[in-house]
């Protein structure tokens, strides 16, 4: 290691080492009530077998998916009516999920409710991550036909290829599950059936525990443990060019594709619609719209959660366009903020709140802030590692004479514009609609939009929370306008 | 470069409203709407004041405010839900301030000692029922809901989670013995988290009896939903929500402001319209509610209580 690295690595150590205090401080504070952690296995159990179960289901459905959609060239508009799932945020999903339920006159077990949700939103994400890998597997399908391999035997030809694709994705949706909060609080706990996320909350809040804090940090630990396998199996995913279609696309896969695409939608969306739009006891036309806007906690949580979008995808996007130039630092940083990204956002949470709960960031937004950084900045990072012909125009521009700094302004910035873009437009959404952190770190006089329909749904105000959901669905299609990004 | 500035003018706008004159925070388990349209007409006659409000069941509530205290950082300036035990314990400790209970015919038996919290609207804990799914005959005696005929039909709220329920669950314990719950654990009696949840399910017909809140079901009602209250006759229970201004407040008198506006003719006659029984004489009646009320006093259940119903249900917490 030459000398003048080493500055830059002691630097770069003290960040990771303040970065990592969350976490450091939740398990520091963990330890004295393994305990208690250790009385909850029921409910650690109850998280490992939906999450499993879970990831089989989408993993499954989303193979099915991107084998329909080579079979039958399935397009982009037909495509993005897939991916419109996995825009509408989780816990809307599970709204919709709970009020279609009800149009149907169906009712299902709080565990059952939550499998659909997931299913639900997650499988287009499984369909997407998946692609990749199903598109190389063409070659090899006409390389078995000519070789006389046919029918059930193709198994065997083509599913060790397809193995380490399916562990990586598989690993990356448990992962989201896992530390998935909006769905089981919606679905699960109203019917008390608990995850380790929803329990930690519910911890934080229990009027009868002693020390409600140190509980829910022993149960952040468990889901922490819970959350390492799937860690250390995790791949950046896949993005690689596409291998071609069948050149005579199958329609009836075409035709399954479209009918999955569809009734997923339907089911996400026509119990909110029903539920917004009309009075469940006239039947009578009546937008709950005006109403849910009208009430101050909406209002209020939606500017917040307007603002710290905002503030959340422009700073990290800003930071990762600033360290662009950085190879080595970009890097590093990226794999540090990766772990607070894959990690259940419960530990995060729990983490600020046991570091910074003395200081008077404490219960004001600007803990979420510092939240939502650390959660989204993986996601900056991500978006701006594409575009890798972008050094070898900076290299172009130095060659004709501007300096490093000029040459990435007036050269390398411009041309990373498109991947920027395509960043604010994954992470905008997610933060506006996120939950999981503000339901552990808001206070009164700073909710976000989340954590007001939540609020709502747990207020009786059904209606109005079906309002708004339908509001956070419509922005969270906006990643759709960027399709060509970061995907 | 202005769209920076405006957005840096949004951020001050936004995170500036803490530090602003005049600004109240609310700890309650008030039902949202109620709270919302309360805090709202408050505004409208003290422009500028800034009303900050944590809504949840009453036990998420107190809870909070044990924590907050038990870090030396309490922030409501007002208080308001249905722990009275609480509220008793507070005052012991000199915690809430006391508001003279100087306004003309207010009934002083609701100004609890000597005007350290106050009740300024009653509701009762009744039997609601959903008139499209009852086909039997309606129950009249809170021990005609063990009946055979009613498996299945009922449910009520998590007194983990809703004072209410708490109350509930304490006064009938005291009048009928756990016995009584028992029994309508044997009788299916389901148990959904809070009063409002549990009113929409009912209205949707998942249940067709319920043990919960007399004004949350007038409201429905009034939008339209097949439910009735049902006060029976061994007597409905009074379900103490006492509000309080705290000790530690930064701006008493605004608080004690918002108190006092409770009780007006404004605030009174919006408690009404929503299906509380205002506390004035003075005032309006709730629309569909009885002119009289037989009246069981309301005490929570005591931990032990609490605990062998967790058990009797297979509760967390």
């Amino acid at each position: 290691m030459s000398r003048s690295r080493l500055p830059g690595l002691v630097a770069l150590m003290a960040l990771a080492g303040v970065l990592a205090l969350p976490l450091l401080a939740l398990l520091s504070r963990a330890l004295g009530h393994l305990a208690e952690a250790g009385e909850a296995w029921d409910v650690a159990l109850n998280s490992l077998a939906l999450s499993t179960l879970g990831t089989l289901l989408t993993l499954g459905l989303g193979l099915a998916l991107g084998w329909a959609a080579l079979l039958g060239g399935v397009g982009r508009s037909l495509e993005g009516l897939l991916l419109l799932g996995y825009f509408i945020p989780p816990f809307v999903t599970g709204m919709g999920v709970l009020f279609s339920m009800e149009l149907l006159g169906l009712r299902l077990p709080g565990a059952l409710a939550i499998l659909l949700a997931w299913t639900l939103h997650y499988t287009p994400l499984a369909y997407v991550l998946l692609k990749p890998a199903l598109g190389n597997l063409l070659p090899s399908l006409r390389v078995a036909r000519v070789h006389g391999v046919l029918g059930g035997k193709r198994v065997r030809v083509l599913f060790p290829p397809l193995l380490p694709a399916l562990l990586a994705v598989g690993g990356a949706l448990y992962l989201a599950l896992l530390g998935n909060f909006g769905v089981p609080a919606v679905l699960g706990l109203p019917d008390r059936v608990y995850v380790l996320p929803t329990l930690a909350y519910a911890r934080l809040t229990s009027p009868v525990s002693p020390d409600p804090l140190g509980e829910a940090s022993a149960l952040g630990l468990l889901l922490g443990l819970l959350a390492l396998p799937a860690l250390l199996l995790h791949r950046p995913p896949q993005v690689e060019a596409l291998g071609e279609g069948f050149t005579i696309p199958y329609p009836v896969s075409r035709l399954l594709f479209g009918a999955y695409a569809l009734l997923a939608l339907l089911l996400a969306g026509m119990g909110l619609l029903k539920e917004a739009l009309f009075n469940p006891y006239t039947g009578s036309l009546q937008p709950a719209f005006s109403e849910a806007l009208a009430m101050p906690l909406v209002r209020q949580g939606l500017l917040h959660s307007f603002l710290l979008a905002m503030a959340a995808s422009l700073a990290t996007l800003l930071l990762a366009l600033l360290l662009r130039p950085f190879p080595g630092a970009f890097r590093a940083l990226r794999g540090l903020f990766d772990l607070y990204y894959l990690l259940p956002g419960t530990l995060l949470g729990l983490g600020l709140i046991l570091l910074l709960a003395p200081t008077p960031l404490y219960a004001t937004v600007w803990i979420l802030l510092l939240a939502y950084l650390l959660n989204f900045a993986s996601l900056a990072f991500r978006a701006l590692e594409a575009g890798a012909r972008v050094e070898a125009q900076v290299a172009a521009a130095r060659v004709h004479g501007l300096s490093p700094f000029r040459a990435w302004l007036r050269v390398g910035f411009p041309l990373l514009r498109p991947q920027a873009l395509g960043g604010f437009l994954v992470i905008f959404p997610l933060a506006l609609s996120e939950i999981t952190l503000s339901a552990l770190l808001y206070a009164p006089g700073a909710e976000t939009i989340g954590v007001a329909v939540l609020g709502a749904l747990n207020g009786g105000l059904y209606r109005e929370a079906a309002a708004i959901g339908l509001l956070l669905a419509l922005v969270g299609t906006l990643p759709l306008l960027a399709r060509r990004g970061p995907w | 470069m202005k769209g920076i500035k405006s957005l840096a003018a949004w951020f001050l706008l936004a995170f500036g409203f803490g530090l602003a004159q005049g600004s109240l925070t609310l700890y309650t388990s008030e039902v949202l709407g109620d709270v919302n349209a309360l805090v709202e007409a408050f505004r409208k006659e003290n422009p500028g004041v800034e009303v900050k409000v944590f809504r949840s069941g009453t036990g998420e509530v107190v809870a909070k405010l044990r924590a907050e205290l038990e870090a030396g950082n309490p922030q409501p300036d007002l208080i308001w839900f249905a722990n009275p035990e609480y509220f008793r314990e507070l005052s012991g400790k000199g915690l809430l301030r006391r508001v003279p209970p100087t306004v003309p015919g207010y009934p002083v038996q609701y100004a609890y000692e000597g005007g350290r919290y106050y009740e300024v609207r009653l509701l009762y804990n009744v039997i609601a029922v959903n008139t499209q799914r009852l086909r039997e005959e309606r129950p009249r005696l809170w021990r005609d809901l063990a009946r055979p005929a009613y498996r299945g039909l009922l449910a009520m709220p998590d007194p983990n989670f809703s004072g209410a329920a708490l109350i509930t669950l304490g006064t009938l314990t005291g009048r009928l013995g756990f016995g009584y719950f028992e029994a309508l654990r044997a009788n299916g009696l389901a148990i959904e988290q809070s009063n409002p949840v549990l009113q929409q399910k009912l209205a949707r017909g998942e249940y067709a009896l319920a043990l919960t809140t007399d004004f949350g079901v007038r409201q429905e009602a009034a939008k339209g939903a097949p439910l009735a209250t049902l006060y029976p006759q061994d007597g409905a229970i009074l379900v103490p929500t006492p509000i309080g201004v705290t000790s530690w407040s930064r701006n008493p008198t605004l608080a004690e402001r918002f108190l006092r506006f409770l009780l007006s003719p404004t605030a009174q006659a919006l408690f009404a319209e929503r299906g509380y029984y205002p506390v004035m004489p003075g005032a309006p009646r709730p629309k569909g509610a009885p002119e009289r009320v037989v009246a069981l006093p309301g005490t929570p259940a005591d931990e032990g209580t609490l605990r062998r119903f967790n058990e009797l249900f297979g509760l967390r917490r």
